[in-house]
């Protein structure tokens, strides 16, 4: 009886009450009278956000994202530009909110890796309503855009794709069984992947795609990579859609407790250029090439191509070519050298 | 109808009951225990995809997917018994990649050992955990809204931790722990089979298994009860921060890197197999066994729809189409399991009602 007489008293005392109602009232009030003065703020930050540039490469759990923020925000700062950060996580809502409120904040200029080409259409013209630069770096130009930089995404895909076919005829006489690691959602998912097989098929045209799924970071790839090992035991190359599932697919192969001629046997190549791999493929093992983006030069690229924009100077349109680093000795050295590069970064 | 036993004396053994429904009475039983469909569901797939792949059946097969099951396993039975409660933690992917930062940056970083690192992790995803249960159970904060903010705030207090940066190279020894076997089995696997042993212990032995029902179906019943509605969720939440953590570590022993890919997604995989298992989402009714089936009915799937290399464009569609045919199936079984089934001669008469089979502990039937 007294505990719900005390719930009772509990719950009156949770309502408004006289002395809070007056307190809330004032606080509306006073909330009113200040306004004004947060107009003024406001229009202050309007005036400073111009020095602001928004780098939107939406997927900051990729191994590379570090080295593109250094190159971003190294040369931004040189210029006297401050950098804002993507939270989008990749998830196009999120990147289209985040957008959103960028051109409402009134910056500079933005640049963005989209998560769908057709999505930031809106945005192009809504940005340019505002006075914002908006420009985008991946796979090809948006129409409208103020520039881009972009990254050559078929060349590369030759590049890696050239590589596997010759590694199936020098070891496996031209005959392999391929599983592609996809990512149809994005262009340049599409791009690598078909570019590569196509470059792969045209060298070693007796080579057979026996398993594709999508797949793209590490723990997402592992339990693909452990599926598709079981369906086809004798698999013998990985293409992997971005240097991140490289490293699941590869652990995968290790589960098998693979023989030192088994090893021999496998092939996993990917794109981006990230340092784990880059070491696995100097260490000689089953990781085999990667289509290397100079990320630092991309970022630095993209930030110059964006405070270029904004100031209506220099160059907004700015072309990356790949390159590829794998087992030869050529190949070996490249990837030795962006390693010491990035290692000054991350470390 | 005496017996003898081993030690000479007769034993008398019950009237053989005399079964009248055939099949149902067979599939009444089942669903007694809740989810019977969804383990017959997890039969018919399993011969499914038996038919398709020549490898499904295969022992390396059936162990990658015990291996690829364990870490949403091992994240959805405090989770199970949080729902259970009528709680809910979205928190658990980023707890989990919280943890591998804090692991990543304890041993590469600071140079400390992988034990200290593996302390540390487990010591951030626990006390994570701890302060999810302090806001919900003892401030009242509301579970969804505590626990999204942890599903944002973990994972950037990891990449604040790492600065997006991966670490990677922890060892050998360390590679036991995602990719190392014990009795024949992965021991991610074996980590699996004891937490539920654990979590069957608690759900069906002792009576908080029926404390964890009782508050999920009405907590100020069980309070009037002197059931502690505070403490059980608060330490629930800290054995979901600990699972976290746990399953966090063995991703990143897998991969032999501390990934901030690690958990993406996983608080969807865990209460896809929470609620695929039975357990209502309003708390109050569930099997721990049906959450079972869950984490292994998705497995199954995902792994077979690879094997059949079924292509990116139709992974997903079919995922959802099994996933809906199997809750069907299921609500089907909970059905027939309210059917009643005359078991024994002794039965009531015609008319009268019979007594509910045995069933797991299920509080919103009564309260029906």
């Amino acid at each position: 009886m007294s505990e719900n007489h005390e719930e009772l008293v509990r719950a009156s005392s949770r309502g408004v009450s006289r002395k809070g109602f007056v307190l809330g009232g004032a606080g509306v009030v006073g909330a009113l009278g200040l306004g004004p003065i947060s107009s003024a703020f406001a229009y202050v930050n309007r005036a400073s956000n111009t020095k602001q540039i928004a780098f939107a490469q939406p997927d900051t759990a990729f191994a590379g994202y570090p080295l593109l923020l250094k190159g971003v925000t190294d040369y931004a700062k040189s210029r006297g530009y401050q950098v804002l950060e993507s939270h989008a996580n990749s998830q196009l809502s999120a990147q289209v909110n985040e957008i959103n409120t960028w051109i409402a904040q009134g910056i500079g200029g933005i640049i963005v890796l989209p998560l769908d080409n057709n999505a930031m259409l809106p945005l192009i013209q809504k940005a340019h309503g505002a006075g914002v630069k908006f420009l985008d770096y991946s796979d090809n130009a948006l129409p409208g855009v103020d520039g881009w930089v972009i990254f050559n995404n078929l060349q590369g895909a030759g590049l890696v794709g050239r590589y596997v076919g010759n590694w199936i005829n020098k070891t496996l006489g031209g005959n392999a069984k391929v599983a592609l690691l996809t990512h149809e959602v994005q262009k340049t998912g599409r791009d690598r992947i078909h570019g590569g097989e196509a470059a792969m098929l045209k060298v070693a045209p007796k080579a057979k795609i026996v398993a594709k799924h999508e797949g793209v970071l590490s723990a997402q790839v592992l339990p693909v990579a452990e599926s598709m090992l079981q369906a086809n035991p004798d698999l013998n190359v990985f293409m992997c859609i971005a240097d991140d599932g490289c490293l699941g697919a590869y652990q995968a192969f290790l589960q098998t407790h693979p023989s030192a001629a088994r090893q021999k046997q496998m092939c996993i190549v990917g794109w981006d250029g990230t340092v784990p791999v880059m070491q696995k493929i100097v260490a000689g093992t089953a990781i085999r090439a990667t289509g290397v983006l100079d990320l630092i030069k991309v970022g630095s690229a993209s930030a110059q191509a964006t405070i270029d924009a904004i100031e209506g100077s220099g160059a907004t349109k700015i072309n990356f070519p790949y390159v590829v680093a794998d087992q030869t000795p050529a190949g070996i050295a490249t990837a030795k050298s962006f390693i010491r590069r990035y290692k000054a970064v991350t470390h | 109808m005496p017996e003898p036993s081993s030690t000479g004396r007769p034993r008398w053994r019950a009237p053989r009951p005399r079964s009248e429904g055939g099949a149902r009475a067979v599939a009444s039983k089942l669903g007694a225990y809740q989810s019977g469909g969804l383990l017959v569901a997890l039969v018919l797939l399993s011969v499914f995809f038996g038919t398709q792949s020549a490898q499904f059946w295969r022992s390396s097969n059936l162990k990658v997917i015990l291996l690829q099951v364990s870490v949403v396993g091992i994240v959805a039975i405090p989770g199970a018994m949080l729902v259970l409660s009528g709680y809910v933690d979205l928190s658990v992917g980023s707890v989990a990649v919280l943890a591998v930062a804090v692991f990543g940056d304890v041993v590469k970083v600071d140079h400390q050992s992988v034990a200290v690192g593996i302390v540390a992790a487990l010591a951030a995803g626990t006390g994570w955990g701890l302060m999810n249960g302090f806001l919900i159970s003892y401030l009242e904060f509301s579970p969804i809204v505590v626990t999204l903010g942890g599903y944002a705030g973990a994972r950037g207090a990891a990449e604040a931790i790492t600065h997006d940066v991966t670490q990677y190279g922890f060892g050998s020894s360390f590679g036991v722990l995602g990719n190392g076997t014990l009795a024949g089995l992965p021991v991610p696997g074996v980590i699996l089979i004891i937490a539920f042993l654990l979590g069957a212990y608690v759900w069906y032995v002792i009576p908080t298994g029926r404390h964890l029902t009782a508050v999920g179906a009405d907590k100020a019943a069980a309070r009037s009860l002197g059931v502690p509605v505070r403490r059980i969720p608060f330490v629930l939440y800290i054995l979901s921060g600990f699972a976290s953590a746990a399953g966090g570590l063995i991703l990143t022993s897998q991969l032999d890197s501390a990934s901030l890919s690690i958990g993406i997604g996983l608080e969807l995989q865990v209460l896809t197999a929470i609620l695929l298992g039975g357990v209502a989402f309003s708390g109050g009714r569930g099997s721990l066994w049906g959450v079972l089936f869950g984490v292994f009915f998705v497995g199954v799937l995902n792994d077979g729809l690879i094997l059949m290399n079924v292509g990116p464009y139709y992974a997903n569609l079919a995922v959802g189409i099994v996933l809906v045919l199997a809750a069907g199936s299921d609500a089907f079984y909970r059905r027939l399991e309210r059917i009643p089934v005359q078991i024994d001669e002794t039965r009531p008469k015609r008319g009268a009602v019979a007594a509910p089979p045995p069933t797991d502990v299920r509080m919103d039937d009564a309260a029906v």
